[in-house]
């Protein structure tokens, strides 16, 4: 398993090579010029626009800009994005933000989604999977703007619970709806998967010997039943964390997050590859770790599974 | 408003069980029973809380063109002329006077013992060294063409011969200073135009025009994000995306002094957030409500008396590529699309009232605007516009099945852009031989540099926001053959010659006179067809009053007061 | 609920679907398809499902069955009228009829949600099998290229492959349209449904049947089809169902950008993502595209539902 879990870890680079290059180049390949949409209705002068390009290095090859960009990055220097404010400044006050409110979201999705489809699957067909079935379409057909909004109108607004919207240090007490807002469409997904695993498993012939010892239904559902149904939804929890955070963009709008989501969407738009490159990169990041976590996970919830 | 827990928990639950209705019925109800008194929580701090956002570029006035940057520049930075927030009219700053004989030779005097925030004095000198700065190709600012009337401006700023796309440089300019500024004394500096220029003491106003202090050229980047000011208001501090602070400036010397100690402008993502932090007050001030309050005047009943109504200088058009063809028509076929836009129900549905609509290329609050300029032909009228139709495909311009209305898909144009659509197939009928759609390009970026580069393909939405509040703002950089932002490439030679006329009046009313003149021969051609003005609408907390909004759609700073108790 | 009963409810729910099953095992030659369709024929939730597709795919073929208004004659004069004995749905921001509008925005939007995730099923679902039979370099080589692609941020992908197929400026008619948002709802999904696949296999992989029949000296194709594919169909086949309602859901945040289906194509998700701001005065304008999107979604999932459990090789 070590062994395994270095040689994931080592791909790391080859993968994070990849990545940015792609990014960098996708970037490039963005119609329009970055620079032409920044003056509004008035063309940008050509001195502002060649100025511009030759601190960024838009007027180099794609390769050589790629270049600086990885000496850039080795040497921990992120320069400043085409606002001139340094990149690591922006990231730095957004990342913790994001990985707050994304572990939070995944939290719930994980407490809120699995116990509803445990519940539902348990009782397959009773009220309660009726009301689990018909409360995740719902979530699934309304935007999450919609339900987020109403969240903010009716707590913060009309009731003034909470605040409508997050202060700038984004404590963990304010989160809490937001992240109950972001962790809305992928609850539906979580409850699903449990529920048909929770189905799936109630069958096997190793719930029934568990019954038949007269062990304890918490036993049998808790360490049995739950353990060997966890691994698809675990697997589908562990795409989600990337998602969740450079996905909140309307999320982090509604509660005036100051987020990844909504740094990367303005970068993306204003073709700002400064920021692009390296939210994305740390992103991939988030994916290859979460995704090893559970790769591993694999392993100690079915101990049938092994990695040579 | 104190409200103790265990009665708002109770209203809590009613309120849930109201749900979905609720929401929607309730109206300023939660603001409500409060007279705003002995607890306001500004009172203690002195501190308002304003909607924002991040500015693109920093603290330097020759630097900026977009209102994020802009609204907190003002705030900051005082100019030799301000606009009056009531009328729009020009009245002098930091001037003492501003005279000139030809409008060609403009004498400039400071008023006396004006301090920048270190507390050194506003002399001539740093109006012409802030000038010759930004003008000076080299510097690469985007305010650098807001000089071009001056003397000189050809020697200091030179013009990449093929563009920034090819290979040429751009020659060094031969001198940094524009021969046209000279400095007389202390507080007089003299400033000579190429031509004369009836408006230019209006454009003075303009934020490029604002002065720089010594301890800037010393290190220019430095100070973009930590900058010494002479504006009503002094820096504090910047948390990027999150907020900026600017507090009271003690020396400030103008008559009407700042009334609160601090201004946060706070930075929102979604005009949504920033109208529920208002209704919470949290928020002391927005100039944006959002749609879904301003669809059945929701906001009206959210805020009653702390709404706030006007008009502001931005007029919204649609233009066609004269350039092109296909999509450029003929002038009777523009004038039939005009005709074919109703423009009182759109704005009535779609705006709900917030634009209203015109029928002239300027937008009503500015000097010289003239009403109707472009006559009944900006008025819906299905029948003229199906002769007009009728007319154009006479002469020989047959339209093609798809007339594309283009828009950028990353702001909110797309519920306009289809309504008007919808109004041209309809005015038509089935048999019009082609069809108007709305159409979006994904990025403002790319949406402007395919209109800059005369490759659009169909009508496409422009929008002029006054840069200070005069016509000629309107009509010469965007209708004026070869202009800056003539993004139609329109030409019409009886149109330049009397822009000419009017900019090198030396009476201001027989200017206007001229100015109104060349608006009226814009209907024959229609260019670009006048849609509608924006509305003002803005909203303030309980806890502020007296709130005045500029012309500009910006929050005039000196107005904001906090209640007393 | 004390808890001596729920043990037995398990045990029941363990028990009944073998009792129901014990009818069909005839003495027919044993076909899993042909199984499985005993199966389904005798399940009401299934007619009912199956109702409820013929119904949308009528919808969505022939909408002029449903409704004798054409969808896109605006009168902005009556916009966002509430529901009336003249229009059942009300109509919309620019005065179009939000019932005609939802029952012409079927179309598109089931052909959308359907192809895009039968497409991922199909990219996600094949590499996400390979990596996980083979492991190794293979599982190696997809899943840092599947975590590369999730690292690709919609809005990023979508506006690079919109302008490279189907440039803002052309004007591609519903069909390219709607090829273009299926490919980058495909291109960017596929590797969250090939991670699912891929534990699904894994976790099959080391049941002792597969085992056995690797013993038995197999071939790679047939313990796939015949012993992974159907163990690991479920969270597969549960996962795509709910893809369907969120990918017509994603399509309209697309077309907020311009890259996603926009006009002359009609659909509910554009239905839903033009009204959202408009709730607090027009909640109909998207209440009922949303409500059709609900009503789709749970007809996929309830036929799902019903196909899995006849599929399912633990019930024989």
């Amino acid at each position: 398993m070590g062994r395994y879990a270095i040689r994931r870890l080592l791909q790391l680079i080859p993968v994070l090579l990849g990545t940015t290059f792609l990014i960098n180049y996708m970037v490039w390949q963005l119609p329009g010029d970055p620079f032409a949409g920044r003056c509004g209705q008035r063309p940008c002068p050509d001195a502002y626009v060649n100025a511009m390009r030759s601190q960024f290095g838009l007027d180099q090859p794609v390769l050589i800009q790629y270049w600086h960009f990885l000496t850039n990055m080795l040497t921990g220097n992120l320069g400043v994005d085409f606002n001139q404010v340094p990149v690591s400044t922006t990231l730095g006050a957004a990342w913790p933000i994001t990985i707050r409110l994304a572990l939070m979201a995944v939290a719930f999705e994980a407490v809120i989604g699995i116990g509803a489809g445990v519940l539902s699957g348990l009782k397959r067909g009773g009220f309660t999977d009726n009301i689990v079935t018909i409360s995740t379409l719902i979530l699934l057909s309304l935007p999450v703007f919609v339900t987020g909004y109403l969240l903010q109108w009716m707590l913060g607004v009309q009731l003034h619970v909470v605040e409508p919207t997050v202060s700038p240090e984004a404590p963990i007490d304010e989160l809490i709806v937001p992240a109950l807002v972001l962790a809305s469409l992928n609850m539906a997904f979580t409850a699903r998967l449990t529920r048909t695993s929770i189905v799936e498993n109630l069958r096997a012939d190793y719930v029934r010997t568990a019954v038949a010892k007269g062990l304890t239904n918490r036993r049998v559902v808790g360490i049995h039943l739950l353990r060997n149904s966890l691994i698809p939804v675990l697997t589908f929890l562990g795409t989600e964390v990337g998602s969740l955070m450079s996905g909140a963009i309307i999320t982090e709008g509604i509660f005036n997050i100051n987020g990844i989501g909504g740094i990367l969407w303005r970068a993306i738009t204003g073709q700002d590859y400064t920021i692009v490159v390296p939210v994305t990169s740390l992103l991939v990041l988030v994916y290859l770790v979460s995704n090893l976590l559970v790769d591993l996970l694999y392993g100690v919830l079915d101990p049938r599974i092994r990695y040579e | 408003m104190r409200v103790t827990k265990g009665a708002k928990i109770a209203a809590g639950t009613a309120l849930l069980a109201l749900g979905v209705a609720a929401c929607g019925g309730g109206s300023g109800g939660s603001s409500g029973g409060s007279g705003g008194g002995s607890d306001n929580p500004r009172a203690a701090s002195g501190t308002v809380y304003i909607r924002g956002c991040e500015p693109q570029t920093g603290f330097v006035p020759g630097n900026i063109n977009e209102t994020c940057g802009g609204t907190i520049n003002d705030f900051v930075y005082s100019k030799l002329v301000k606009f009056n927030s009531d009328t729009a009219a020009p009245e002098l700053d930091e001037a003492a006077s501003i005279e000139t004989t030809d409008n060609k030779v403009w004498t400039i005097k400071l008023k006396p013992g004006l301090k920048w925030t270190d507390g050194s004095p506003i002399t001539a000198k740093n109006y012409v060294d802030a000038w010759n700065y930004t003008a000076y190709s080299p510097n690469g600012q985007i305010g650098s063409s807001w000089f071009a009337d001056i003397k000189g401006f050809d020697k200091v700023n030179t013009a990449d011969p093929d563009g920034p796309e090819g290979p040429k440089q751009a020659p060094q300019p031969e001198t940094d200073k524009l021969s046209g500024l000279e400095v007389v004394d202390d507080l007089t500096f003299k400033v000579t135009l190429n031509s004369p220029v009836a408006v230019f003491r209006t454009k003075l106003g303009y934020v490029t025009f604002a002065p720089l202090p010594e301890s800037f050229f010393k290190d220019p980047k430095a100070f973009a994000s930590n900058p010494v000011t002479n504006g009503p208001f002094k820096f504090v501090k910047w948390d990027h995306n999150s907020q900026i602070i600017v507090a009271a400036n003690p020396d400030y010397a103008g008559t009407e002094k700042p009334k609160v100690k601090q201004i946060v402008y706070k930075m929102y993502k979604d005009d949504d957030a920033a109208y529920a932090d208002l209704l919470a007050n949290n928020l002391d001030f927005t100039e944006l409500i959002p749609p879904s309050a301003l669809a059945g005047d929701k906001w009206k009943g959210d805020l009653g008396d702390r709404a706030i109504e006007g008009k502001q200088g931005t007029v919204q058009t649609i233009t066609f590529p004269l350039y092109d063809k296909e999509f450029g028509g003929n002038a009777d076929f523009r004038k039939a699309i005009s005709l074919a836009i109703d423009r009182k129900t759109i704005t009535e549905k779609i705006f709900n009232g917030g634009r209203s609509p015109i029928a002239a290329w300027t937008a009503p609050i500015v000097e010289g605007y003239k009403e109707g300029t472009c006559g009944d032909l900006c008025n819906y009228d299905p029948t003229r516009a199906k002769d007009f139709l009728a007319k154009a495909k006479a002469a020989g311009y047959t339209p093609p099945k798809e007339f594309p209305i283009w828009y950028n898909g990353d702001s909110a144009h797309k519920e306009w852009v289809d309504a008007t659509a919808n109004s041209i197939n309809q005015a038509f009928g089935p048999d019009a031989g082609f069809t108007v759609v709305g159409k979006a390009i994904p990025t403002f970026a790319e949406f402007r540099d395919t209109i800059v580069q005369h490759k659009i393909k169909g009508l496409f939405r422009t929008g002029w926001q006054m840069d200070y509040p005069h016509i000629e703002d309107f009509l010469n950089p965007q209708y004026k053959t070869g202009a800056s932002s003539n993004d139609a490439a329109y030409s019409n030679k009886a149109v330049d010659e009397k822009l000419h006329e009017a900019d090198t009046s030396t009476d201001p009313q027989q200017a206007i006179a001229n100015y109104q003149a060349a608006e009226t021969m814009l209907a024959q051609d229609m260019p670009a067809i006048p849609l509608w003005y924006y509305g003002l609408q803005a909203g303030t907390s309980k806890w502020v009053t007296g709130v005045k909004v500029t012309p500009f759609g910006e929050l005039d700073p000196l107005s904001i007061a906090i209640k007393e108790a | 609920m004390s808890e001596p009963t729920v043990t037995q409810d398990l045990i029941q729910h363990t028990e009944q679907p073998t009792e129901a099953l014990a009818g069909v095992r005839s003495n027919r030659p044993r076909s899993l398809w042909r199984d499985t369709w005993d199966i389904l024929k005798r399940r009401p939730i299934f007619w009912i499902s199956l109702a409820l597709l013929v119904m949308f795919l009528l919808m969505a073929a022939f909408p002029s069955l449903f409704t004798h208004k054409d969808p896109s004659y605006a009168q902005l004069a009556k916009g966002m009228d509430p529901p009336s004995s003249e229009a059942w749905f009300g109509y919309d921001l620019q005065g179009r009829d939000v019932f005609a509008r939802t029952v012409y925005g079927a179309r598109a939007s089931i052909v959308v949600g359907v192809s895009a995730t039968l497409l991922t099923v199909l990219l996600g679902g094949v590499t996400g099998v390979l990596a996980a039979y083979y492991s190794r370099w293979l599982d190696a080589i997809i899943s840092r290229v599947g975590e590369m692609f999730l690292g690709v941020p919609y809005v990023l992908g979508g506006i690079i492959i919109l302008g490279t197929i189907a440039p803002a400026q052309t004007s591609p008619n519903e069909v390219m349209i709607m090829a273009v948002v299926v490919l980058v709802l495909a291109v960017l999904g596929w590797p969250i449904l090939m991670r699912i696949a891929r534990s699904a296999v894994i976790q099959a992989k080391h049941q002792d049947y597969v085992q056995a029949a690797r013993a038995l000296g197999a071939g790679p194709i047939r313990i796939i089809f015949k012993h992974l594919l159907p163990n690991s169909l479920a969270p597969i086949l549960v996962y795509s169902t709910i893809t369907i309602g969120s990918y017509i859901g994603a399509e309209a945040t697309l077309s907020l950008l311009g890259i996603g289906l926009r006009p002359p194509v009609i659909s509910w998700g554009i239905a839903i993502a033009d009204h959202t701001r408009y709730i607090r005065t027009g909640a109909h304008a998207m209440l009922f595209p949303a409500l059709f999107l609900s009503l789709c979604v749970l007809t996929f999932v309830m036929l799902g539902e019903a196909v899995r459990d006849a599929l399912d090789p633990k019930l024989r």
